[in-house]
């Protein structure tokens, strides 16, 4: 698809080339709004750092539930309620690198809540929702003047249920990229 | 002239098709993983109690300690003397977590837990308590028992006669 966008492109940027200058004596208003078409723009594109992962470490199950938040911008983990850490390590934010035109102002969507949960590897466990997914550089950004990238980190929040089984619960989740 | 005019419709009638085809395009999605573990409660139940036994206070009282192990070794001074029938223990606790931890183990401070008489408001003070290894390791099964034991002192012959009881908390925490 891409190729053959590609070729729209030359051909339709090679025809204006010469009716702009056909018409350049006649009729300046059509050419100059033939010149906006020709404006390719390299596409925006977004990897996730290799190795990032949302982590949000060992913890330990408790009688009463409680949250556990991975902060998108410090990249600090912080609790609410009866929250339990069986190591102060071993938390991260997972981090994203977007490409495409330099000074582009883009959007990034993160995943709404309710639509994320960490599943128990082993089946035992209850689903942990994850939600309150937030970006360290908010949700509109703009890349690089210079290197046309950008990096950020996402965090969100973990729901710890009551007496969670204890085990290993993972779950993958979308971020999506977008000009503005 | 004329002929020129033909591809400037081409012209834009590309434009607008290719334009189209770029907006058609799906935003690009990456998938990310997210992680987290859950550690088994960590619990402890206790299975003996600390009992100090049945015994005399004679003229100046005195203390009882019992050992810090299973058997519990019973040791008094002053004018203390045991008298058979009490069946004096160390307390012991099983603590149940994950399998191949360590955890720590938090007595009370001393001064912090007296037996009160059972229809009187006299007092005995326990201290020292010991416990046999304050940062056990939870076996493969991720079991372990610990014992605790203490000090108890006794006031002289005055001290009412009768049946002491209290309660005192023990701490286990992952390390």
């Amino acid at each position: 698809m891409k190729t053959t966008v590609l070729k729209f492109f030359t051909l339709s940027a090679a025809i204006f080339a010469f009716s702009t200058i056909s018409f350049g004596q006649g009729n300046t208003a059509t050419a100059s709004g033939v010149n906006a078409g020709a404006n390719i723009i390299t596409p925006i594109g977004i990897t996730n750092d290799e190795g990032t992962e949302l982590q949000f470490g060992d913890l330990i199950a408790t009688s009463t539930e409680y949250t556990v938040t991975i902060d998108a911008t410090s990249g600090q983990r912080a609790y609410t309620g009866n929250a339990a850490f069986f190591t102060e390590t071993g938390y991260s934010t997972a981090d994203f690198t977007v490409t495409g035109e330099a000074g582009a102002a883009f959007k990034i969507t993160l995943p709404a809540d309710g639509t994320v949960s960490l599943v128990s590897k082993t089946g035992t466990g209850a689903d942990m929702p994850l939600t309150t997914f937030a970006s360290s550089i908010g949700l509109s950004s703009s890349l690089s003047e210079t290197s046309g990238s950008k990096t950020f980190s996402v965090g969100a929040t973990l729901t710890v249920g009551a007496d969670q089984t204890a085990g290993e619960y993972s779950a993958t989740f979308d971020v999506t990229v977008a000009y503005e | 002239m004329k002929k020129l005019i033909l591809p400037l419709f081409f012209s834009l009638l590309f434009t607008g098709f290719a334009l189209n085809s770029y907006a058609m395009d799906d935003d690009p999605v990456v998938t990310a993983t997210a992680t987290a573990e859950l550690v088994e409660v960590l619990s402890a139940t206790e299975e003996n109690q600390l009992n100090f036994g049945r015994f005399i206070a004679g003229e100046s009282g005195g203390s009882i300690a019992i050992a810090n192990t299973s058997a519990g070794t019973v040791n008094v001074t002053g004018t203390v003397a045991t008298i058979g029938g009490g069946a004096p223990s160390s307390a012991s606790f099983s603590v149940t977590g994950r399998p191949n931890t360590e955890v720590t183990v938090t007595l009370p401070a001393d001064g912090a837990v007296n037996l009160t008489h059972t229809t009187s408001s006299d007092v005995m003070n326990i201290a020292t308590f010991s416990v046999s290894d304050s940062s056990p390791a939870l076996s493969a099964t991720g079991v372990a028992t610990v014992y605790v034991g203490g000090t108890l002192t006794v006031p002289n012959t005055e001290i009412a006669k009768g049946i002491y009881t209290g309660t005192y908390t023990v701490t286990f925490a992952y390390q």
